[in-house]
């Protein structure tokens, strides 16, 4: 294995190389071609050795640690090379601040370009724009799809654009003709992406641009208030601030979150047609659809929800049951509070007939003690829980 | 001043003591072997699907007599709040002597993505309220929330006010409209119905990288340049791998559920509004009569301290009180001031409602 320690010592005789390179170079510009950085090439080298024989949660983690240290890896080399220039001039204001602004025009300059080296190149210097919003919707939602890897990404705009056209003129004709629409509504809504995409990468390559202006204004601001950088590390974390502020700057917009609803309704708009698309096939070939399987899962859904529902008003009348019974045991019985219906037989004292009576007994003793008329106590009784039965 | 300080060769030394730490940190990295989370010894006492209730096992000698239920965000997992011994706000919070139950919401899949909030609010919530209450034998317990934990307590305390005696809010957003949001400012725009149609459930991953996007270079790039200065230290190392096991395990977020709270909290703003309505019943805020301790951290970037605030002119509670913690969203959880902070004032606060 390529151990650390072999790493570290191709690392210094790289490293060498590269001051004894650099000295050499001292009116070198920014270029597309960064294959010069040594260090992150053979960092790349290494981790490739080593990375397989770490846990996976390790080899990701250590991964993106990596991925910053290419940014600090570009970092170093782009303020090597100016520092080195400035070290030619005598250090007077307006000299090195038109070399700082050269070398933050040149950076600007490849921002702009869209070709695939100063993509690259970007990628070393931002790295976090990769994870941007953009990236991070196509690749969540490709995770999501049923189609297999990231076929979204497959599909440029450039290229799909030329044949868009075309097909979007055409009618849709005979027996097919319900499919060719489909089709051609599946071009169209991912040519609407593409369109929105594009405008959302313009948005955020403002940003970046911002970044840019931002850390050569502060670094000429912190020239007037006598504040240094000591470290790459200082150079780093101020790069990091303008990317932070520049990005604050434009998504706390009302016009960024217009624009990403708009991006992620064009995907989601794109995702749910080829989902569609899938689904007829599928429901050709007689296998379950995400319909189908939708529909059940709502019904499974509906039905358990009623099943607790039930299960619920069971509960709680049991509860109320045994609360019932429960107060009938713990209460003490004492004459007054005697509610057990009786069920008796009396005579009519006028008219002799007997009558069946169910009463309560201890509200008629009660009744019975605190009134005198028989009239009356059975005119109450009648009120309180006493049903006459006429015989 | 010419203001770089530093010479050529001096960058190149950095770059290479950077070099030279990342292969010592990769050793590490092979020696610390699996993280463990979750610290405190609980048990499970009553599940229902996927949510599972949990009671801790008391830590303090003398117990305050109405037990407190933490009810978790749909959003990662809960044991953020037991993250290990001596940053755990469970743990904090046993040792003052409250008896602590907790809310475990799981890991939902697609056969779940009709749930609604009526089913975690007036279900899973008021069942685990009705066990607990059992249990105890009491007809009202404490309820804290965290998060958007905190938002779902805010609506069951409002819809079940009979059945909870003192309220405490963590982290909460209230009002999603305040002009520092950026989460509302992203989903203000999406059509919600198109996205929850589409996707069923919504991807963990996709919310992962969501709350990354807020500040990406810092929470992408720049934390990991400063783990590079910590990984000499096992035990450093160590917990920089829990918080980060913690970050990105993050359940996929039911369908439906997803739905309502999008569009009824963060595009419509509702809760402030009074507007929400949950199982066919309008969430108002003025039922809120129990005592509420609202707290809330300083710098939080997901939630702004504006939001959580928000809650003040909206309960119906005469007895209303707020902490500020000087940290972030996560450091209230975690942070060692965290830890000496939060478990005291709840204990001090619930004491004297008891």
């Amino acid at each position: 294995m390529f151990s650390g320690n072999d790493w570290l010592e191709i690392q210094k005789q790289y490293l060498e190389a590269f001051r004894v390179f650099n000295q050499f170079l001292p009116g070198i510009k920014v270029k597309p071609d960064q294959s010069i950085n040594p260090v992150r090439d053979t960092a790349e080298f290494w981790w490739k050795s080593v990375s397989q024989n770490l846990p996976a949660g390790s080899a990701e983690f250590v991964g993106k640690i990596l991925e910053q240290g290419k940014i600090y890896y570009s970092l170093g080399e782009q303020f090597s090379r100016l520092l080195n220039d400035i070290n030619k001039l005598d250090k007077s204001r307006s000299g090195w601040e038109s070399l700082l602004g050269q070398q933050f025009e040149d950076l600007k300059t490849l921002f702009s370009k869209s070709d695939k080296e100063a993509d690259e190149t970007l990628h070393k210097m931002f790295g976090a724009w990769q994870l941007m919003p953009m990236d991070t919707l196509q690749r969540t939602f490709s995770l999501a799809s049923i189609m297999p890897g990231d076929f979204l990404g497959d599909l440029k705009r450039d290229s799909l654009q030329k044949v868009t056209d075309k097909f979007l003129s055409m009618p849709g004709v005979g027996y097919t003709r319900e499919s060719q629409e489909q089709v051609l509504e599946g071009i169209r809504l991912w040519n609407e992406y593409q369109t929105i995409s594009h405008e959302y990468n313009q948005a955020l390559y403002k940003v970046g641009i911002g970044a840019i202006d931002a850390m050569r204004d502060k670094i000429l601001a912190m020239a007037k208030e006598d504040k240094e950088l000591k470290s790459l590390r200082d150079i780093y974390d101020l790069w990091i601030d303008c990317n932070e502020e520049s990005y604050a700057s434009y998504v706390y917009t009302p016009e960024f979150s217009e624009l990403y609803g708009r991006l992620t309704n064009a995907l989601m708009a794109v995702k749910q047609h080829g989902r569609n698309l899938v689904d007829e096939y599928l429901g050709a070939l007689n296998v379950p659809t995400y319909k189908g399987i939708n529909t059940l899962q709502k019904r499974q859904y509906d039905m358990r929800r009623e099943q607790k529902t039930t299960l619920r008003k069971i509960q709680d009348l049991e509860k109320v049951i045994s609360d019932l019974e429960g107060r009938k045991h713990q209460a003490t019985p004492t004459p007054t509070e005697i509610r057990k219906p009786v069920l008796s037989v009396v005579k009519s004292r006028s008219t002799g007939k007997q009558k069946m009576v169910v009463k309560n007994i201890a509200r008629t003793r009660n009744r019975n003690k605190t009134t005198a008329a028989g009239k009356k106590t059975t005119k109450h009784m009648k009120n309180d829980n006493v049903i006459v039965i006429k015989l | 001043m010419f203001p770089f300080q530093m010479r050529p060769d001096e960058i190149i030394r950095e770059i290479g003591e950077f070099n030279a730490r990342l292969v010592q940190g990769v050793h590490t990295l092979t020696e610390i072997g699996d993280v463990d989370v979750g610290f405190s010894r609980k048990h499970l006492v009553y599940q229902e699907d996927k949510m599972m209730l949990y009671h801790f096992e008391p830590r303090a000698e003398k117990i305050n007599p109405v037990p407190l239920l933490i009810v978790y965000a749909l959003v990662n997992r809960p044991y953020m709040a037991d993250l290990q011994d001596g940053r755990s706000m469970i743990q904090g919070l046993l040792d003052v002597g409250l008896d602590i139950y907790l809310v475990d919401w799981g890991y939902p899949d697609s056969a779940d993505h009709f749930l609604t909030m009526d089913d975690y609010i007036n279900g899973y919530i008021d069942r685990c309220v009705d066990v607990i209450c059992d249990k105890h034998k009491l007809k009202q317990i404490n309820l804290l929330g965290i998060c958007q934990g905190g938002t779902f307590c805010l609506c069951y305390a409002a819809l079940h006010p009979q059945k909870i005696k003192n309220l405490i809010t963590t982290v909460t957003p209230v009002d999603f409209h305040t002009k520092n949001d950026l989460l509302s400012l992203m989903v203000r725009n999406i059509d919600v119905d198109l996205l929850v149609d589409t996707l069923g459930n919504i991807p963990g991953e996709l919310l992962n990288w969501t709350y990354l996007t807020l500040k990406p270079f810092r929470l992408m790039g720049q934390k990991y340049m400063d783990l590079v200065n910590m990984l000499d230290d096992k035990e450093q190392a160590r917990n920089f791998m829990r918080m980060e096991k913690w970050i990105f395990d993050s359940p996929d977020q039911v369908g439906e559920t997803f739905r309502e709270f999008v569009k009824q909290f963060y595009q419509g703003n509702g809760l402030v509004k009074g507007t929400v309505v949950i199982g066919g019943k309008k969430v108002d805020l003025l039922k809120i009569t129990m005592p509420v301790l609202n707290i809330y951290a300083a710098i939080d970037h997901l939630v702004p301290p504006d939001s959580s605030k928000a809650l003040r002119g909206c309960v119906g509670t005469d007895d209303y009180s707020e902490v500020e913690f000087p940290g972030g969203h996560i450091g209230i959880y975690v942070s060692s001031k965290a830890q000496k902070m939060i478990p005291s004032a709840v204990r001090d606060w619930l004491a004297k409602r008891t």
